[in-house]
């Protein structure tokens, strides 16, 4: 459990300057946007700006909370490196089963799966099953 | 009368009634799927048909959109992740549901409400078609602006106990919607030079990230979907239908034929309006964001309402409604039909036989609806150390598929960080979809009212229709503020 409070302040801020940005940033858009489009940006640069200095004085004055992050930080950071790995296989073109195969034996690895014949038999049937049905018969493009 | 008997004739052959179920359970695994949407389900479908007969090519696909409407709300209820925007309503008290144990009832009154929701507006396409299409001339880019304003009224509803952040959620979600082409100069807008964000950024990657990768972050530690109840053991409760939907998914059916009948504006607004408007009137507000079957029958009715709402404008006028019917649009054209009046006189054979296939679609997910909730609410019970590889490897398939594009799968993977850490912190990711999903429209819409008003604001509150869409949307607003639950402000945000 970590202090809420501060990183409450920290995105108002971080919004703050997200919204003055993006007012200020509509100045730059070609004249004939400038009554239409370059007014709405302007809007929501100027809402965003606005509730966001109201969110950042409003958690001034409360007392902070407590906000628990992560239930499991290396299932947390473990799932999210494995999405990363994952999509950098399929990046490099080696083809979605080597790269899904791997994916779904260390994800299932690293959350406390052990039984070997489940994991098998699922994973096995789930991929050939979406292979046929959506790649093959329906032609979805698979990555 | 005996005309209609003649076109159910031309229709009830035992091939053409196998298309129509073969393309309603196509189309609802591929709604099912997060980020494969009836668009895609319709698309891909195209190619089937030309060698078909007109009405059996026509109804195949028209068994497909109704289905891919339906399967959409399937992944929502049982995995909080939406198989189709328009079903993200449905997630907020579906997901609640099954984590109670109760995904069997959530997903029998999902397919009852799309039911309802799709024969009504079927019924309304069949008799009042060519009157209502006149209705949709009315609005013009002022409507739509505020019609998108109306939408995001809805914000003030995912804002709980907190309206500053839940109103800068949505915010957010606007400011996103701002990355790419300007739609009046043209010139682009904060692509950081990616050639992937000049067409905008596609909301299903934003969305599968916040609501599919960042749930599967937070169960990724518990054993099952499913809260252990007090013996340590998951449990699916079996119940009833339960009385009283009546209310809800009738207004779901009505608001959703009507906006359906509106170019552009879609399933998804209709769903946020109805669901909204039903918390607005329900007897059981306390309900609403915990799991509410009355939320789920106003959604999901309202959704699949605008199947036959949508294809009014369509079939009358040319005009479709949304993406989907603008493909079906595609596959009537290459059938050789084109789009107007002619299709209720000189294809009056081919047309009433392809609406009425939409009656025939309804039953068929409804039976495989009814069917096998039993056995989808068991998806719950599956440990997820088996699961979460699972959903991901979908979530990045389903991502993927709507643009070829792996920059998508990164994308979903950042908005899953940020929609994680977000919620953490009191925001609503509810708003925030919602942001990103309507503000193309209002911006549009906006833009081209002034254009239109010749930098007049005026333009805004003068039209009729606009009068009456104001008055509307302030007493949603007015009233979403007074009806707000009250919650702690500091409890992660669950919408």
């Amino acid at each position: 459990m970590v202090n809420k409070k501060p990183g409450e302040l920290a995105l108002a801020a971080f919004f703050v300057f997200l919204g003055i940005v993006l007012y200020i940033s509509a100045a730059g858009f070609p004249e004939r946007a400038q009554t239409s489009t370059a007014v709405y940006v302007r809007f929501v640069g100027a809402g965003m700006a606005l509730l966001s200095v109201a969110d950042f004085f409003m958690t001034l004055r409360k007392e902070s909370g407590k906000v628990e992050l992560f239930t499991n930080k290396t299932y947390f950071f473990g799932l999210v490196g494995l999405m990363l790995i994952y999509m950098i296989l399929l990046m490099l073109d080696v083809g979605f089963m080597i790269a899904t195969i791997p994916f779904l034996t260390a994800t299932a690895l690293l959350l406390g799966n052990r039984n070997w014949k489940i994991m098998a038999t699922s994973y096995v049937s789930i991929l050939v099953s979406t292979y046929l049905v959506f790649f093959r018969l329906l032609q979805v493009p698979m990555p | 009368m005996e005309m209609i008997f003649n076109y159910i004739g031309i229709l009830f052959t035992i091939p053409n009634l196998l298309v129509i179920a073969t393309g309603t359970i196509l189309g609802t695994m591929m709604g099912a799927m997060p980020g494969l949407t009836g668009t895609l389900a319709v698309a891909i479908l195209i190619p089937t048909t030309f060698t078909m007969e007109p009405v059996m090519g026509l109804a195949m696909m028209g068994g497909s959109y109704s289905g891919s409407m339906y399967g959409g709300s399937i992944a929502s209820i049982l995995m909080s992740t939406p198989g189709t925007p328009a079903a993200l309503c449905t997630s907020f008290e579906g997901y609640p549901l099954t984590r109670k144990g109760r995904a069997g009832i959530a997903l029998k009154v999902s397919a009852v409400a799309s039911f309802w929701g799709g024969i009504i507006s079927t019924v309304v396409l069949l008799i009042f078609a060519p009157i209502l299409a006149y209705f949709a001339l009315n609005f013009g880019p002022p409507e739509y602006f505020i019609l998108a304003i109306m939408g995001l009224a809805s914000i003030v509803m995912f804002a709980k106990g907190n309206m500053i952040k839940g109103i800068l959620s949505g915010f957010i979600g606007l400011a996103i919607s701002l990355i790419g082409t300007d739609p009046i100069s043209g010139s682009l807008r904060y692509t950081g030079g990616f050639l992937e964000l000049y067409e905008g950024l596609d909301f299903m990657a934003p969305l599968i990230g916040m609501f599919s990768i960042a749930q599967m972050l937070t169960l990724a530690g518990e054993k099952t979907i499913i809260k252990d109840s007090g013996d340590g053991k998951a449990v699916i409760k079996k119940e009833k239908m339960p009385k009283g939907l009546g209310k809800p998914i009738a207004l779901g059916s009505l608001m959703g034929t009507g906006i359906g009948i509106l170019p552009g504006a879609g399933a998804t607004i209709s769903s946020f309006l109805a669901y909204q408007t039903q918390r607005q009137i329900s007897k059981k507000k306390h309900e609403f964001g915990n799991g509410s079957l009355e939320g789920i029958a106003a959604a999901e009715s309202s959704n699949n309402a605008v199947t036959g709402g949508s294809l009014i404008p369509l079939l009358t006028l040319g005009i479709p409604g949304n993406t989907t019917s603008a493909a079906l649009m595609g596959g009537l054209i290459i059938q050789g039909l084109i789009p107007g009046p002619e299709l209720f006189s000189r294809y009056a054979d081919v047309t009433y036989p392809f609406i009425l296939s939409l009656f025939v679609a309804n039953v068929v997910f409804l039976l495989v609806g009814l069917y096998f909730a039993p056995q989808l609410a068991k998806v719950s019970l599956i440990p997820t150390s088996l699961l979460i590889p699972i959903v991901c490897m979908f979530s990045v398939i389903g991502t993927y598929a709507i643009q070829n594009s792996l920059f998508d799968v990164g994308v979903m993977i950042i908005f899953a960080l940020l929609g994680y850490f977000l919620s953490k912190f009191g925001f609503s990711m509810g708003a925030l979809v919602l942001g990103l999903i309507l503000g193309p429209i209002a911006e549009k819409g906006f833009a081209q009212g002034i254009l239109m008003g010749k930098g007049s604001y005026a333009i805004f509150f003068t039209r009729p229709t606009s009068i009456v869409l104001i008055i509307i949307t302030v007493i949603l607003i007015v009233s979403s503020y007074f009806t707000a639950p009250t919650t702690d402000p500091d409890k992660e945000s669950a919408i």
